[in-house]
């Protein structure tokens, strides 16, 4: 439909962050760094049963999707969250929750009002 | 699939029958009469053909001025008992071209009827394939640590 190119453009953004949060490793990372601030890989990895490619490739799929981003010190790399793409998310949901609840109370008094004697029947 | 990813469910007992409830989403007429959020919020059907493929358009007017502008193309019709339709706001709303769908269900409560309204993003292949169940929670959890100041319980991580 008309919708379709800007459907494209805007929906991008969305879908990479879906797309990282859908496995359960990264969740787990991100719940850590929203727990504990910035993390060295090393710190990252250790509650992990998983080794260290492993969990730079989940990394890089966080940073990618803009969750997560990276400070280089020397050698040691930090990562921390990045609550925007998430914001982004949530608002959403808040806003089409907020509209639909307070839109179908308005229904509910529509309908009431349109009752007649003998529909009460 | 449109349970999955982040989709929005919302529940209420309407006190009227099933037919009725139905027919306040079926006629333009009726529309511009309760859909939007508040009663100062005016809704204009600019376009309106109900039946499954057909299109819609609807304008707000605001108490600031601005018009935000959705339209869609109903998927489902069945009545008295469910319909679906796409959902997309226009430019410049922030949540401007973004697909979702929106499915309302209406179910027999006596004289009521409930209605479920579940408004969600219509999800890529390779989104919904890679979906597990608990992101949400994980999302609540963040948003209460990062955006209302409180640090959430220490974690466990699996062992």
């Amino acid at each position: 439909m008309k919708y379709s190119h800007m459907a494209i453009q805007y929906h991008d953004p969305l879908d990479r962050t879906f797309h990282a949060l859908g496995d359960g490793t990264r969740r787990q990372i991100v719940a850590m760094l929203a727990a504990r601030g910035a993390c060295s890989a090393t710190e990252i990895r250790k509650p992990f049963d998983a080794a260290q490619p492993t969990i730079s490739k989940h990394l890089k799929v966080l940073e990618k999707a803009g969750l997560v981003a990276r400070e280089i010190d020397g050698r040691t790399h930090r990562f921390r969250l990045e609550t925007e793409p998430m914001k982004e998310a949530t608002d959403w949901i808040e806003r089409h929750r907020v509209f639909w609840e307070a839109t179908l109370a308005r229904l509910d008094a529509f309908v009431l009002a349109q009752d007649t004697p003998e529909d009460e029947t | 699939m449109s349970d999955l990813l982040h989709a929005t469910t919302v529940r209420r007992l309407i006190r009227a029958t099933r037919p009725r409830v139905f027919a306040a989403f079926s006629r333009a007429e009726a529309l511009e009469q309760w859909f939007s959020p508040s009663a100062d919020i005016a809704v204009t059907v600019l376009a309106f053909e109900f039946a499954e493929g057909g299109t819609y358009r609807f304008r707000y007017a605001m108490p600031d001025g601005s018009h935000p502008t959705l339209g869609g193309a109903f998927t489902c019709i069945e009545e008295p008992a469910r319909l679906a339709f796409t959902w997309v706001w226009e430019a410049p709303d922030p949540h401007a071209g973004i697909p979702t769908l929106v499915s309302v269900a209406l179910h027999e409560r006596g004289q009521a009827t409930e209605l479920v309204l579940t408004h969600s993003q219509i999800p890529s292949e390779e989104i919904a394939a890679r979906h597990a169940a608990g992101w949400e929670a994980t999302l609540d959890h963040l948003e209460d640590a990062l955006w209302h100041g409180a640090l959430p319980p220490p974690l466990k991580w699996h062992s």
